[in-house]
């Protein structure tokens, strides 16, 4: 694992794809492949058999894949504590992934608000089991002090992913199907980033049980958590 | 929108039991049209000095800015009761540095975006899963098969005017048009107000007042 030390010498010139490119050479390796063969999925999944997984998909509001994402061998370091974890939660437990930046006034705060206020309405003993892991799709204004405040506004606990190689922001996009592209920068070098904006859930086996497009209200979020606690084995 | 691209249905299982929380947002330019009875409509104001008749202002809100939030974004509903452009908005400079009219819009990376109000080529997948999770925009952004990401992303971009057909509320909303308030001077706290002068092409200026809230 390499650690950075200059997150500041990027020009003001960066913008778009190629500057992205170009940022290579900063290189923050936190996606890895712990390769673990395709075994050992089934503790902690949601869905044993496939019948309970399709009962339990038809009755979520989020998208559900047939064939769900699989993130078990995903880890990333949390830009606060500098540790590895893996994406996947503990046993028992649900994590919410979502890519945003701190930047952004409207889709972002309002996906975090709708997850804020979904959480609120869970009982404690599940609301306390789920946490959010933000990864920021703009990391060269997001630094680990404000995606720290920004993110904790809205829920804790939280993990903050912070990936100033754009190759390794972008693998990790892509093992959730997003990706995210920087804007033009305006004249004041301000610019603003292109996102997916799902949401999702990611169960203690790896697997992206369920996506939630912008707009899903709370109370569908709060309702399908609970769905996927009461399949959680 | 890239159609063929979009194999999305058959992979999406969908569910049954959020039919309830249908979607209400067919074409957002038209969805919250309301039972507001329009103010006559009044002599166009030619300078922007003027205060605004004719233009009907509700629900002004802002969500209370998050820790270390830059930016943020003001909602709300507008009527004008003839045919109206807002061009432009202001803030104090004890809210924030600048203020621009923007618009989230739905991106694929190829460069080409939709507005929210989902085009018609995507209406079977949108439609699909509208009905099943009331959501507004965004689905089948990962469901797209072969490259391995998500074809569509959201984006904000600047507008320069927000339409305001005569008698019609336009809906300001999360995902879809905004009043973005740009650097912050402080941050918006959930139960204070400020003041937000609009500017609209005819009408004149009119100044309303903001409620943050948390939304
Ligand atoms: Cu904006």
């Amino acid at each position: 694992m390499v650690m950075f030390s200059a997150a500041c010498d990027r020009g003001p010139t960066r913008s778009g794809r190629n500057g992205r490119r170009s940022l290579a050479a900063i290189v923050l390796v936190t996606v890895f492949v712990v390769s673990c063969g395709g075994t050992a999925r089934q503790n902690g999944s949601i869905g044993g058999s496939s019948t309970t997984a399709t009962e339990a998909a038809n009755r979520l509001s989020g998208i559900v894949r047939q064939q769900p994402l699989d993130v078990f061998d995903v880890s990333v370091t949390d830009a606060r504590t500098g540790q590895t974890m893996p994406v996947a939660p503990p046993a028992g437990e649900l994590r919410l992934v979502y890519f945003g930046y701190t930047s952004c006034p409207d889709v972002c705060p309002t996906t975090l608000a709708d997850v804020r206020r979904a959480l609120r309405t869970l009982p404690a003993d599940e609301s306390g089991k789920v946490s959010l892991l933000f990864v920021s799709v703009d990391p060269e204004r997001d630094t680990a002090e404000i995606l720290d405040g920004y993110v904790s506004s809205f829920v804790t606990p939280n993990y903050l992913v912070r990936l100033e190689d754009p190759d390794a922001l972008a693998q990790l996009e892509s093992r959730f199907g997003a990706r995210s592209e920087l804007g033009p920068r305006h004249e004041d070098g301000s610019y603003e980033v292109a996102h997916t904006a799902l949401l999702y859930a990611v169960d203690p086996a790896g697997k992206v049980v369920v996506e939630w497009p912008f707009g899903t209200p709370s109370d569908a979020i709060a309702s399908d958590l609970k769905i996927l606690f009461s399949q959680l084995t | 929108m890239i159609r063929n691209k979009r194999i999305a249905v058959a992979f999406v299982a969908v569910s049954l039991g959020a039919a309830t929380a249908a979607c209400s947002s067919g074409n957002k330019q038209e969805a919250a049209t309301s039972g507001t009875s329009a103010v006559p409509a009044t002599t166009a104001a030619r300078t922007g000095t003027t205060v605004a008749t004719g233009i009907e202002v509700t629900d002004a809100w802002a969500r209370t800015s998050p820790m270390n939030a830059k930016n943020g974004a003001v909602y709300m509903k507008l009527t004008s009761a003839g045919e109206d452009r807002l061009v432009g908005a202001s803030v104090a400079p004890t809210i924030a540095a600048k203020v621009e009219l923007h618009e989230t819009v739905m991106a694929d990376m190829s460069g080409s975006s939709t507005t929210m109000g989902m085009g018609a080529d995507t209406s079977t997948t949108m439609g699909m899963m509208a009905e099943n999770t009331s959501s507004t925009m965004g689905m089948g952004s990962s469901m797209n098969e072969g490259e391995g990401a998500g074809g569509s992303t959201m984006q904000m971009k600047p507008v320069d005017a927000i339409e305001l057909p005569a008698g019609k509320t336009v809906e300001l909303k999360p995902g879809g048009l905004h009043v973005m308030l740009i650097d912050l001077t402080k941050p918006l706290e959930t139960g204070s107000s400020f003041e937000l002068t609009l500017r609209f092409e005819k009408a004149g200026t009119k100044t309303v007042t903001v409620t943050v809230k948390e939304g």
